[in-house]
């Protein structure tokens, strides 16, 4: 690909051309938020609610998928969370949230970095894995969930900030202190 | 690395799943507090990657059409990024925006995947100077704006600016025209060369000026002089750059100023000889570059030069642009109280009734009674030349570019030169041949430039000394430049 003079380069105002798009909190409608995949991923999430609470399940989904318009993925996932929380007991037993939980989950992996789906996917699994592994362990030792919360928040710091180190020290040339 | 406010706003979403977690005592929502920052951690780690891998692919380079401008001429500024690894992220090339260019030279933006680019931006550059174009900034943000790094890319470029060129010029010495530009002819040369040299017969290459006409003649074959240096030669270069000297109409005196003593730069630089350079403003001096010989040196000189503008007047400073030649030697020793007016004024009295030659010639400088003495230090150029002269082992030359807008000053200031320096070499820029209608009106004109003329050819006498005068080259017709060399010739205009 050229780009002598073509369209590729942008003809936008100098502030446009070299201000970082998201320093400042702008509604999520970029193309890279949206998939095709998050629409049968959002059709088997509310199924799925409508299966587990009824009428309550299916306004819920409806509103998740509505939510979706609006926010990120990830967001629709927090709010999906809390909504199959409220809707299923406490005690019901683990098959009952299998097909939701893997729904919202799907809601994760759609939105990719650019790096490959299934690369990504498989990171996330694992991380998540490590991170759900330390929090059951450390709810399973205390009993506490504030204490469990706590370790996955700090794992995930740690995990941040080693990365951004490792970036640093990858570019050698980097202005960007 | 930034993050963006996206970023932020989702790294929310765990804490406040852990918070509910707590309110409702699940674990599961821990869990998924744990998803969330997993997803935040994979994004990281992807962009991470694509950093990495855009820093080693990443080639850019800056390229100015033309590195040696005229102030205010176009020139094209080539910003061009080249990938050798197709990158699945967002780039843009942010030139160095600290050059003041009009208008702002133009940043890359590439796709993801987007291999090359280039932007060319013509621009003008309305400041004098030598510029660069630093690093250019590369700027990598992911796909979904949540991150934004910044690195430098190794190229740069370079942009000098010189002011345009007073193509027309007359550059006299001894009232002969010896050249219309500086660069033209070897003018810092005129007069005896301190360096030894040898005769030998002229061979095919040799440059015309080298031959020795003389030798020629006497052996009836063409013989040229080589020159070798025996002595380290240390050229001070003084410029003035007072208010005076932006007196002109489309040429003002400093353009020419500047022009020459970049040109005495160069020649300097050529013959790899210790340049000392110090500028003069109304406020004493603007700069000053102890004799050096490097070639950084001589660029930064150079540089300087070219971007020399004239300074503000002096707080109440009179208009000296209607100078009286003998009035102005009174700046130093004026009738004004304290010794040096007191024994002008005995000077004067002694000299009134002195028919000798030197009372002939010294008494105009002391008649004027009531002449006016500047005693506000006004003497900047003087000053300069006289704290800064000599101080170089070898030979020093001592070379002043300057107007005769203060002549009682330039006269003591060349003295003070020639004491130390085996030879005084003076661009004199006479203010009558600047000012508008300088010359109209056949008698006013005649009168004002004779009136400079004897200050011309006093400074001339005085020993080791070379003035040379360079005007406007338009101004006067080449009959009335003649009768002038002529009359000069003669010994008296």
């Amino acid at each position: 690909m050229t780009g002598q003079n073509t369209p590729n380069v942008s003809e936008e105002s100098e502030r446009e051309r070299t201000t970082f798009v998201a320093t400042s909190f702008v509604p999520w409608k970029d193309d890279h938020w949206r998939s095709p995949l998050d629409l049968p991923v959002l059709a088997v999430l509310a199924w799925s609610l409508w299966r587990v609470g009824d009428v309550s399940g299916l306004a819920v989904g409806a509103a998740l998928a509505l939510s979706w318009l609006l926010v990120s993925n990830v967001a629709v996932f927090a709010a999906g969370v809390v909504a199959l929380t409220a809707l299923v007991p406490g005690d019901a037993p683990p098959e009952v949230l299998v097909v939701p939980a893997v729904a919202l989950t799907g809601l994760l992996v759609t939105t990719s970095g650019g790096t490959g789906r299934i690369r990504e996917t498989l990171v996330l699994l694992a991380t998540w894995g490590v991170l759900s592994g330390a929090a059951v362990v450390v709810f399973a030792g205390t009993n506490e969930v504030w204490i469990a919360g706590v370790c996955v928040l700090v794992l995930a710091i740690a995990g941040y900030v080693s990365l951004n180190l490792t970036l640093v020290s990858g570019v050698d040339v980097s202005t960007d202190e | 690395m930034r993050t963006s406010g996206r970023f932020w706003a989702l790294a929310t979403l765990p804490v406040f799943l852990i918070g509910w977690a707590f309110v409702v005592g699940s674990i599961r929502l821990v869990v998924a507090a744990g998803g969330v920052c997993a997803w935040l951690l994979t994004h990281k780690y992807a962009f991470r990657n694509h950093v990495r891998r855009a820093s080693e692919a990443v080639s850019v380079t800056q390229e100015i059409s033309a590195s040696d401008v005229v102030a205010g001429a176009v020139t094209s500024f080539e910003l061009s990024v080249t990938m050798s690894a197709p990158v699945n992220t967002r780039l843009a090339v942010v030139p160095d925006q600290s050059v003041p260019t009009e208008p702002d030279v133009r940043s890359i933006r590439m796709e993801p995947r987007q291999e090359e680019s280039t932007v060319v931006t013509d621009l003008t550059v309305p400041l004098l100077g030598r510029f660069e174009f630093g690093t250019p900034t590369v700027v990598v943000s992911d796909r979904l704006g949540l991150f934004e790094h910044r690195f430098g890319a190794d190229s740069t470029a370079e942009l000098r600016v010189t002011p345009e060129r007073a193509d027309d010029k007359r550059i006299t010495a001894g009232g002969r025209r010896v050249a219309a530009n500086p660069s033209e002819s070897d003018i810092t040369h005129t007069g005896s060369d301190p360096r030894e040299y040898r005769t030998r017969e002229y061979v095919p290459g040799d440059k015309i000026r080298t031959v020795d006409w003389k030798a020629t003649a006497r052996r009836g074959e063409t013989h040229v002089r080589e020159f070798t240096a025996t002595t380290e030669r240390t050229v001070n270069l003084f410029v003035d750059h007072r208010a005076t000297m932006a007196g002109g109409t489309s040429t003002t005196k400093l353009d020419v100023a500047r022009e020459l003593a970049v040109a005495m730069v160069e020649q300097t630089r050529v013959r790899s000889d210790p340049l000392g350079c110090y500028t003069v403003g109304s406020d004493g001096i603007t700069e000053l570059f102890k004799p050096r010989v490097s070639l950084e040196h001589f660029e930064r000189v150079s540089g300087h030069l070219d971007a020399l503008t004239a300074t503000e007047p002096e707080t109440g400073s009179e208009d000296w642009t209607v100078p009286g030649w003998p009035d102005r030697i009174d700046e130093r020793f004026g009738p004004q109280d304290g010794p040096d007016s007191a024994r002008a004024r005995t000077l004067r009295d002694r000299l009134t009734s002195d028919d000798s030659a030197m009372g002939r010639r010294l008494g105009p400088f002391f008649e004027q009674r009531e002449a006016v003495v500047d005693t506000r230090s006004d003497q900047h150029l003087f000053t300069t030349v006289e704290s800064e002269r000599g101080g170089s082992r070898g030979t020093n030359w001592t070379t002043i570019v300057t107007d005769d807008s203060r002549r009682g000053e330039l006269a003591e200031a060349v003295k003070v030169a020639s004491r130390d320096s085996s030879r005084v070499l003076v661009f004199l820029l006479p203010t009558v041949l600047y000012e508008p209608g300088g010359l109209d009106g056949i008698d006013a004109g005649y009168d004002r430039y004779a009136d400079y003329e004897r200050y011309h050819s006093e400074l001339t006498e005085l020993e080791n000394v070379s003035v040379i005068e360079v005007g406007p080259g338009d101004l006067l017709p080449e009959p009335l430049d003649d009768s002038y060399a002529r009359k000069r010739t003669a010994g008296k205009p």
